[in-house]
């Protein structure tokens, strides 16, 4: 029933209006794009392949998608980006149509309804490759355009983020799969109900994770801030500190003044954890010592573990950009050195997450970028980690989507995440992705985030099956390919054959 | 092409598992239930009505469905209703199959797609009657199983509630508008496309406007502290103000110590604005001048504006139950008396229902109480008397938690407001004027019960508080209006008919 042979090209005069209607759709639908409505990821799809399985070239039809995607990634891709955004948007023009063409070569080749399982395996591929290769690490990948659905997010708890790069592309296939037989019941009864079903399943299981979370049993007050516009000051930093330290280092204390009195009142206001956002503290390598004194001496006098992110200020030499966690006895508990993220000169630490054991769970930290890498941060749904600090500096245009990526590690991991962000959107979430306390950056007004997070983290599966179903994407896609490498060589050769029968017989005839 | 006329009962002989199915899935689809998975509400209309329409006697279809509803009530009865529970269920059982034996008189004499309006109309003509009619207020609406898609909820900042209530109860109609017609892609096509693009249409709009909405220029430290178990130690309280006054005294100052001192501790953390939970201050109406006093001395020792819940301990008289907001200059420049649940709460002073608001530097702040949250009505004059910050302290069970705390989001969206709800004995919850979570704080884990977050001092432009409960009203006219049609039609009908069967059987008797 499911049988029916369906060729390529289809006849259809409106496919250059779905190629329009694709392109409009993927405006909105870039993770990190300017203007993001979550919902036309599911949808461009459906248009982008009704396009390419219309026309008639093949290769026209990769030419004018690439065009496409090269005009809709220049206009959404956010402007910090700068010089790496002609490499992303040309990856994206020549990279991303391939699954397309990968889909109109082979799914016509698959029985039925297997067919739509070849752009979204193609698709969860090229997520997977393009999130381990990427120096960016994932942040363009699927799942982070559906931010706003923390109810479809808990898949992430099993699958990771491939789950949704498959979910959320084959609909696409199956819509067309369905359009193909003109949506008539019998043929695409069993297709549709499948699909649906598996929508409706990972619907409740979502809902039901987060109804069903048990109460946490205790929590504890943890605090963050930023007091200072890091990147707006920068210029006037690396001027001061080039041409006379000493003024470089009255303009530190200042800010150090600043980060230390928010600190000692938030103590004092009951906070037992204080987060720093990244860069907080400046600091030449010559004075690391004495400022590290001093916060060890400041974590002491208030009784509190606090998290300082600490960048050293070089010249040219390699600097560090790590995390210290003190302890209550001022001691240093913690030492993580940012990996993530490819600026030059910096010491790239080993992306190895230690914990400490406080009497509020175990805390581990990651700076900023780190938070990209989910394979890394798996670390943390291993090492028994109930807190993880993610303090980050992030740019107006990849906000709020750098927040939303540490959710999804929480989510991911069980873990509660402090998120302090200077210039972004600052979020504490519980180990189920939800919200207890939320920061904006940019509004006038302190810049004060403090919440009541639980201390126990919550066992997940992702961690411990790792990419799994991002592996098994790329398997099932290899092995599709080279299946129908040996298919189209087997009918050639049944072609040339039965030609070679059938010529005597025509002559007969 | 879709005026393909279906009659009832449509013949199917697995209409029992539609019932069961239905069933199963309605004891997950209680807003105020037990076991709530929001994506129940929609698909278990769909077995309802299929099992409803495959009826030969209405009458037992409808007995087999109110003992359906019994047994999903039963299963999400909250233990806190005590002895009204067996009216709660009597109740439930026979007024929840109604709209099912609406749907199943009059859709059939509607034309096409049409028919599937019955249903989503009665749903919602039901939720709007309820709401006003209910001491509970809209509370128990549908919408509310709703809460954790805040994109779909954006729609209630232009239709209120009953435009997600009308949508949700319109899919089951229209799934089975296309069962009945075997999914026929060309007889359903237009029906579905209709539904579909209204969906996806509120989809955009909900994801549109959390994307787009502009940063707020300018916030304001607020912060909201639970420090007494008002509840739990209620009846201690009472036996000490019946016997003892000074003991009572004692240990009402005990408690004062609490809120005084958190308060403290937190405005000196920067906090601006500070809420106490309903019923925080308790106090005999003669002590109850010496503690404004001291509430005054605080805010203005502090200089912050203090939200402070008094409720009076009165042996037979009226008691107050009211909020009182002080200024820096420790005046009190808001006061305001619950009105919602009147005459549930025992003798209490009821509020007029006027909602006041006062100027600050970070914006205007208006003040209301628990219940009075769950009156949406009452509460859009809070999106037309220009409040940027909403108050809303309360006290409620933990059987009820987090029901208030997603009135209080459900407030904020519709009328543009941030919302600060600081509980007793459940979620504290502040939002920003889209219903975003600024801050949220579980009640039952050990731990403190401090909520703190910056505010944006600006509210939002909305239309619902404008055109207030107009789509509810709609439907209710549109109900009545379909009820009147179709008894008209039927009258017709039976008239015509007399006269029918004579014409056709006369020829047959000819032959």
């Amino acid at each position: 029933m499911n049988r029916k042979k369906i060729t390529y090209p289809l006849q259809d005069r409106w496919s250059i209006l779905w190629l329009i209607i694709g392109g409009v759709l993927s405006l909105f639908s870039m993770s990190v794009g300017k203007w993001l409505i979550p919902i036309t990821a599911w949808l461009g799809a459906i248009f982008y392949i009704r396009f390419f399985r219309t026309q008639r070239k093949a290769w026209l039809a990769y030419l004018l998608i690439s065009i496409t995607t090269a005009i809709t990634t220049a206009i959404t891709l956010p402007a910090w980006m700068s010089a790496m955004a002609m490499p992303a948007i040309i990856g994206a023009a020549l990279l991303g149509p391939l699954t397309l063409l990968l889909d109109r070569w082979l799914a016509p080749c698959l029985p039925g309804f297997a067919g739509t399982l070849v752009f979204p395996l193609a698709i969860t591929m090229m997520d997977f490759i393009n999130v381990a290769t990427n120096p960016m690490g994932s942040i363009s990948a699927t799942a982070y355009t559906q931010y706003d659905n923390l109810v479809l997010l808990q898949l992430v708890s099993l699958t990771g983020i491939w789950g949704l790069s498959f979910l959320v592309s084959w609909l696409g296939t199956v819509v067309n799969w369905a359009w193909e037989s003109q949506f008539a019941w019998h043929e695409i009864k069993r297709g549709a109900l499948v699909y649906i079903i598996i929508m409706l399943l990972v619907l409740v299981y979502g809902e039901a994770r987060l109804w069903f979370a048990p109460t946490p049993t205790q929590t504890v007050r943890v605090a963050g801030f930023t007091m200072v516009d890091w990147r707006v000051e920068q210029a006037e930093m690396t001027q001061a500190f080039r041409t006379d330290l000493n003024v470089f280092r009255q303009m530190m204390e200042e800010r150090y003044q600043l980060y230390f009195d928010a600190t000692i009142k938030e103590a004092r206001a009951g906070a037992r954890l204080v987060s720093w956002p990244e860069n907080a503290v400046t600091v030449a390598p010559e004075d690391e010592q004495a400022l590290i004194a001093r916060l060890g001496e400041l974590a002491k006098q208030e009784d509190i573990y606090l998290a300082a992110p600490i960048i050293e200020q070089t010249q040219g030499e390699p600097y560090a950009n790590k995390l210290l966690i003190f302890d209550p006895l001022g001691e240093i508990v913690l030492e993580h050195y940012k990996y993530g993220g490819a600026e030059p000169s910096r010491i790239t630490g080993d992306g190895i997450l230690h914990t400490v054991q406080t009497p509020f769970g175990v805390i581990s930290g990651i700076i900023c970028w780190d938070t990209q890498y989910q394979g890394v941060v798996t670390q943390a749904g291993r090492n028994g980690t109930d807190i993880l600090l993610a303090p980050s500096m992030t740019f107006r245009e990849t906000d709020p989507i750098f927040a939303y990526m540490s959710v999804i590690r929480a989510i991911e991991n069980g873990v509660s995440v402090v998120h302090i962000s200077d210039g972004g959107l600052s979020v504490v979430v519980d180990p189920f992705g939800r919200m207890l306390a939320t920061m904006d950056h940019y509004p006038k007004g302190e810049r004060l985030l403090a919440a009541q997070v639980p201390t126990k983290g919550v066992w997940t599966l992702y961690p411990i099956i790792g990419d799994l179903f991002g592996w098994l994407a790329v398997v099932a896609t290899v092995v599709l390919v080279i299946w129908g490498v040996v298919q189209s060589l087997r009918s050639r050769k049944a072609q040339a054959a039965s030609s070679e029968t059938q010529r005597p017989l025509e002559l007969d005839v | 092409m879709n005026g393909k006329q279906i009659t009832y009962p449509i013949k199917d002989h697995w209409m029992y598992l539609w019932l069961v199915v239905a069933t199963v899935l309605g004891i997950f689809s209680q807003a105020s239930g037990q076991w709530l998975i929001p994506v129940t509400v929609w698909i278990s209309p769909i077995f309802f009505l299929r099992f409803y329409r495959t009826q030969q006697r209405a009458w037992l279809a409808f007995l087999l469905a109110a003992t359906s509803s019994t047994i999903i009530i039963i299963f999400n009865m909250p233990p806190m209703l005590g002895p009204l529970a067996p009216i709660i269920v009597i109740i439930f059982a026979l007024i929840t199959p109604l709209p099912l034996l609406v749907d199943r008189w009059l859709a059939p004499r509607l034309p096409g797609f049409t028919s599937t309006l019955v249903y989503p109309l009665v749903i919602t003509a039901v939720s709007i009657l309820n709401s006003v009619t209910s001491p509970f207020g809209s509370s128990s609406g549908l919408i509310f199983s709703q809460y954790n898609n805040l994109v779909l909820l954006q729609l209630v900042s232009l239709t209120g509630m009953w435009g997600p209530t009308f949508l949700i109860a319109w899919l089951g109609p229209v799934v089975n508008w296309a069962w009945e017609r075997k999914f026929a892609w060309n007889e359903i096509k237009r029906g579905a496309l209709v539904y579909l693009i209204i969906m996806l249409l509120v989809l955009v709009y909900g994801e549109a406007r959390l994307w787009f909405a502009p940063t707020s220029a300018q916030t304001v430290r607020v912060a909201g502290v639970s420090m007494v178990d008002w509840r739990a130690n209620l009846p201690v309280m009472n036996q000490a103000f019946e016997t003892d006054l000074d003991a009572f005294r004692q240990m009402m100052e005990e408690r004062y110590q609490l809120y005084f001192e958190t308060a403290i501790k937190e405005a000196r953390a920067g906090a601006q604005l500070i809420s106490l939970p309903e019923s925080a201050l308790t106090v005999t109406p003669e002590d109850e001048p010496a503690l404004i006093a001291r509430l005054a001395e605080l805010a203005k020792q502090e200089g912050i504006y203090l939200a402070a819940s008094i409720v009076e301990m009165v042996t037979d008289a009226p008691y107050a139950n009211k909020l009182l907001i002080f200024d820096p200059q420790g005046e009190v420049v808001l006061e305001h008396y619950k009105f919602g649940g009147a005459g549930m709460e025992g003798n209490r002073i009821n509020g007029d229902g006027v909602l006041h608001t006062v100027q600050t530097p970070f914006g205007v702040i208006s003040g209301i109480i628990c219940w009075d949250s769950v009156l949406q009505g009452v509460v859009t004059q809070a999106g037309r008397n220009g409040t940027d910050i909403l108050l809303t302290p309360s006290l409620p069970f933990r059987e009820t938690d987090p029901m208030f705390a997603q009135n209080s989001v459900m407030r904020a969206i519709e009328n543009g407001v941030s919302v600060l709800h600081v509980s007793d004995g459940g979620v504290s919850i502040i939002t920003d004027p889209y219903g975003r979570i600024l801050a949220s704080t579980d009640y039952y884990a050990q731990g403190e019960h401090v909520i703190v977050a910056q505010v944006p001092t600006q509210g939002v432009w909305t239309l619902y508080p404008l055109i207030g409960d107009l789509f509810g009203w709609l439907a209710v006219v549109g109900m009545v209006g379909l009820i009147i049609w179709s008894v008209i039609q039927s009258l017709r009908m039976r008239k015509m008919s007399i006269f029918i069967p004579e014409s056709p059987s006369q020829p047959g008797q000819a032959v």
